[in-house]
């Protein structure tokens, strides 16, 4: 399943257009990304730094659907198990899905949960002759979200959340055909995300 | 001094291209008759004693010959010269000891001019000289000369400060033909030929503290000549038998020095007369000088085929190959480093030079892998290990046991590891694995398999 550039502009632009209609909330976010993969971990520790912005719009008025779209960025540095080979990957994931809120007893505060797809491009540089040195590939899975909105005065929102992206990278038939002699894998982005938003509700 | 070292460079370079261990690769002419030699311990030249048996007037020489291009370098000739069996070099190499085998002298040769300096008078047939570790005195055999040859039964001291004879002739068996001294300089061993008759030999055990024979040990036919391993602990004798007819000998017998009894017998090819023992300890080559009458009344002295024997001391056996040389190989000399050991042929007046396999290769190789976010190289990893008295200079891997696949020459710095990357996991690899040493000598391959993870 591939998300061409132009329909996730065309989703993004249809998102932009409805803001003026429903609740929006545009916030940034920061997240500490720990991976649940060991191979991912041996290469590059447990996780690292993540940040990116995400949008959250609401479906309908006076009902808890709120549609979300996000991207981010990590980049971390590792070495290669077996020779210790400086490598490094960036993963942008973006995502696309549903958020349900739910009000609480304090009005400033909403819980949510959240479902979505996520396409992850996946870019590895590595520091051996023997393999490639760059590569980018896209992989495809899911987000699950838990979090809560605490509503601040001048309509800011801080948003302080849980997500669990589980992306599986696909083998490179490129790769192979580049170099029939080195072996492609399989990558497993999977984690979680601990992190901290601030936002501007319309 | 730059043209010479780009001689020698270029000598080495032809040299690699065709030398295989246990190969002849070089003959060198010298003189008539060619015996005893002896290395400088640089190595840079051999000095070939002609013992012109024939007694061609002037041919009673010594030939010097140059190691890095194996090539006569010059021919020394002198008055005192009367069929020079042996040539023995002090330590620094600066003086030749030449035993005059048919007189009652010794030739002195300064090696940095190559001309005669002096001689020592009073021996009887000289046949055999050899130098205490400290340098001041030699001991020199006494094989007897004219109507007396064959029947001396002395060793002369001599103290090579004066190069005068000291104290009194020792006593020993009948006919010393060869001589050995221990390495710690404690005892010397005469080999005594008597007869040449099946067990009538013996080897005289002088102690050099007092000069007395301190054991005799018997049961050697026709002994000819004598080697003592690295570690002082045995001495290799070969059994020359009768002089030129039957019985012949065919063995060389293993002596254990601190027992002073005969530990083997080794089987070898006809009339074994000259031995070497490489540096390492490892192999004696043995001459099987192969001369015989063929006719019925001592007529017709005939030079068969020369051929050298290797023995492999750890076993007391003898090991493929026999070796193909000159008519009537005599002495065996090996250069200190164990890469070359040279052959006086004594009826094709000629030295064969013969490449030694101065090293040993053991190898090993596993599979394992470099493993990236989303690649992995399989790797096979190649190690080996290396020992001997000459080491390579460079390594070659092949994929096949021809020799035509190369996938790396690796020069010679620890650790010898090679990683040939990009593999199959799981396939079995087979590589060959040559070194070479800076003589040229190429070993042959050592096969090693790859079948598990590191």
């Amino acid at each position: 399943m591939i998300i061409s550039k132009k329909n996730l502009l065309l989703l993004l632009t249809c998102s932009l257009f409805s803001l003026s209609a429903k609740q929006s909330i545009i916030e940034f976010k920061s997240a500490y990304f720990l991976s649940t993969n060991s191979h991912f971990k041996d290469i590059f520790g447990k996780g690292g730094a993540l940040y990116g912005p995400e949008l959250t719009l609401q479906l309908y008025d006076n009902e808890p659907w709120y549609f979300f779209a996000s991207f981010d960025y990590l980049h971390n540095k590792g070495h290669s198990l077996g020779f210790c080979d400086k490598t490094s990957v960036r993963l942008i994931p973006l995502s696309l899905g549903l958020k349900y809120f739910a009000a609480t007893s304090n009005k400033n505060v909403d819980l949510y949960i959240g479902l979505g797809f996520v396409a992850e491009n996946v870019r590895t540089k590595n520091c051996s002759s023997f393999v490639l040195s760059h590569t980018s590939q896209w992989g495809f899975g899911g987000v699950a979200k838990i979090g809560t909105y605490y509503t601040m005065p001048h309509n800011l929102v801080l948003d302080l959340f849980i997500d669990y992206n589980f992306v599986r990278v696909g083998n490179n038939h490129w790769n192979c055909a580049e170099n029939p002699q080195v072996q492609s894998l399989h990558a497993n982005v999977s984690g979680a995300l601990f992190g901290a938003g601030l936002g501007y509700k319309f | 001094m730059k043209n010479r070292f780009l001689l020698f460079l270029l000598s080495l370079s032809y040299l690699h291209a065709t030398q295989q261990p246990n190969t002849v690769v070089a003959t060198i002419n010298t003189g008539v008759n060619p015996a005893g030699l002896a290395i400088t311990p640089d190595n840079a030249f051999a000095y070939v004693a002609n013992n012109n048996n024939y007694d061609i007037a002037g041919e009673d020489t010594v030939s010097v010959l140059n190691l890095a291009t194996n090539t006569l370098a010059h021919t020394i000739t002198d008055p005192s010269f009367n069929e020079p069996y042996t040539i023995t070099l002090n330590a620094d190499g600066s003086t030749a000891y030449v035993t005059n085998s048919n007189s009652t002298t010794i030739t002195l040769i300064d090696t940095k001019t190559n001309t005669v300096t002096g001689t020592i008078d009073g021996f009887d047939g000289p046949s055999g000289m050899v130098i205490t570790p400290d340098g001041k005195r030699a001991y020199v055999n006494n094989y007897g000369v004219g109507k007396n040859s064959g029947n001396g039964t002395t060793l002369n001291v001599v103290d090579l400060t004066t190069n005068t004879i000291i104290g009194e002739p020792i006593i020993v068996g009948q006919a010393p033909a060869a001589l050995a001294i221990s390495h710690n300089g404690q005892f010397v061993y005469s080999v005594n030929y008597v007869n040449g008759n099946p067990g009538t030999g013996t080897i005289s055990v002088v102690e050099t503290h007092n000069n007395t024979v301190v054991a005799t040990i018997n049961g050697f036919s026709g002994p000819f000549a004598i080697a003592i391993t690295p570690d002082g602990n045995y001495a290799y004798v070969t059994n020359f038998g009768s002089n030129n007819f039957a019985p012949y000998g065919t063995t060389v017998s293993a002596i254990n020095l601190k027992t002073n009894t005969i530990a083997a017998t080794i089987n070898v090819g006809i009339q074994p007369s000259g031995i070497g023992i490489t540096p390492d300890g490892k192999y004696a080559y043995v001459t099987n000088y192969n001369t015989l009458y063929a006719g019925s009344d001592f007529t017709d002295l005939t030079a068969g085929q020369g051929t050298i024997n290797i023995i492999d001391i750890a076993t007391n056996t003898v090991m493929s190959p026999t070796i193909a040389v000159g008519q009537s190989p005599d002495a065996v000399a090996i250069s200190s480093h164990g890469e070359f050991a040279y052959i006086t042929n004594y009826t094709s007046n000629t030295v064969n030079v013969i490449a030694l396999p101065s090293f040993d290769i053991t190898g090993q190789g596993c599979q394992t892998a470099n493993t990236f976010l989303t690649q992995r190289d399989i790797i096979n990893r190649i190690t080996w290990n290396t020992t001997g008295t000459s080491l390579p200079v460079s390594y070659s891997l092949y994929r096949d046991s021809l020799l035509t696949d190369l996938i790396a020459t690796v020069p010679a710095a620890e650790p010898f590891t090679f990683l040939d990357h990009n593999r199959i996991a799981g396939k079995v690899y087979t590589y060959y694995l040559v070194g070479t040493n800076d003589a040229g000598t190429t070993s042959l391959p050592i096969t090693i398999t790859v079948t598990q993870s590191c």
